[in-house]
């Protein structure tokens, strides 16, 4: 059953988008599945999608190889996040430039804050110099993000009240 | 807990509004959409065992609360122990597991019995009834599907 809500939810409305992928734009569609794809170019609207199977693989990732070292997991985690960043590079899924820079920041927020915890996994590896530099650059970059997430969200605040 | 419940209510009910207000794009819930992702995923992060530094984790306290937004609906763990349902199962995480896989059938009941009420009481707020209904699914499904996944792959540990 929870095989179908996981694999079968995003399948679904996959599926659904896909078969309607010509006629995005009519307002039957987005009536009901907008959500799902708004701010997306016409021929990118299953990037959701590819950010559904990137939280997915964090999650696969962690389980599958359990086994294996946390900062092995770590370090297959940050190479699995570099290749969705270059895949946003390339696609460039939103409409609007800003979406694709904030979308961009989250995914190196993310993998920095990862790579960056392996300094965290032992005591041993806790050198002073080094650590406060990485911290501070983790602290950085999602600040960085929430800061300009915020901007954004003034900037569409601006837009509709005037 | 009940504060957290309400927390994650109201960021719930917020995403479903600006989602019903427009047919539309609206950049809002573009924005929002981004911001669950990465609360989404900095949650998963903070389930691995990195023992990040007090402030970094203080930073990262609000996007634990809101990020993993169905927590407290799919954490059954209280649940299962204290009434020790495990008795009855198998073993608690196929009980878990169970009562994930009909969490999204007693989400959508619940947004049934919501929008009837409101529909009955206050009609403006309730339009049109199908499309509130789908919208506030796919919301409810978008934030719920990680987790109902994280479950599915406790399953395999």
């Amino acid at each position: 059953m929870i095989l179908l809500w996981s694999v079968g939810i995003p399948l679904a409305a996959f599926l659904i988008l896909y078969k309607n992928r010509h006629n995005l734009d009519s307002p039957k569609v987005k009536r009901y599945y907008l959500m799902v794809y708004q701010g997306l170019k016409n021929d990118r609207f299953f990037w959701e999608f590819v950010n559904t199977i990137r939280k997915v693989s964090i999650m696969g990732v962690n389980v599958f190889l359990s086994r294996e070292s946390l900062v092995y997991r770590i370090i297959t985690l940050t190479i699995v996040l570099i290749l969705f960043y270059r895949l946003q590079v390339k696609l460039e899924p939103y409409k609007n430039k800003e979406n694709n820079s904030l979308e961009r920041i989250e995914i190196v927020a993310g993998a920095l804050t990862l790579y960056g915890g392996i300094l965290f996994v032992h005591e041993q590896t806790r050198v002073g110099f080094l650590e406060s530099t990485i911290f501070i650059l983790i602290m950085g970059v999602n600040i960085y993000f929430i800061m300009y997430w915020i901007y954004c969200m003034l900037v569409t605040f601006r837009y509709t009240h005037q | 807990m009940a504060g957290l419940m309400i927390l994650v209510v109201i960021f719930l009910v917020i995403l479903v509004l600006v989602n019903l207000r427009k047919t539309e794009e609206s950049e809002k819930s573009i924005l929002m959409r981004i911001m669950t992702n990465y609360l989404q995923v900095i949650t998963t992060f903070l389930s691995f065992n990195i023992s990040f530094p007090d402030l970094l984790s203080q930073l990262f306290a609000p996007a634990d609360k809101l990020g993993s937004t169905s927590t407290p609906f799919v954490s059954f763990d209280c649940f299962v122990k204290e009434k020790e349902l495990s008795l009855f199962a198998p073993s608690p995480t196929f009980l878990k597991a169970f009562l994930s896989g009909i969490l999204p059938i007693a989400t959508f009941i619940v947004s049934v019995l919501v929008w009837t009420i409101i529909y009955f009481t206050v009609r403006k707020w309730c339009k049109d009834f199908k499309r509130n209904l789908v919208v506030t699914n796919v919301v409810i499904l978008f934030l719920l599907h990680p987790n109902l996944t994280r479950t599915f792959f406790l399953i395999f540990q």
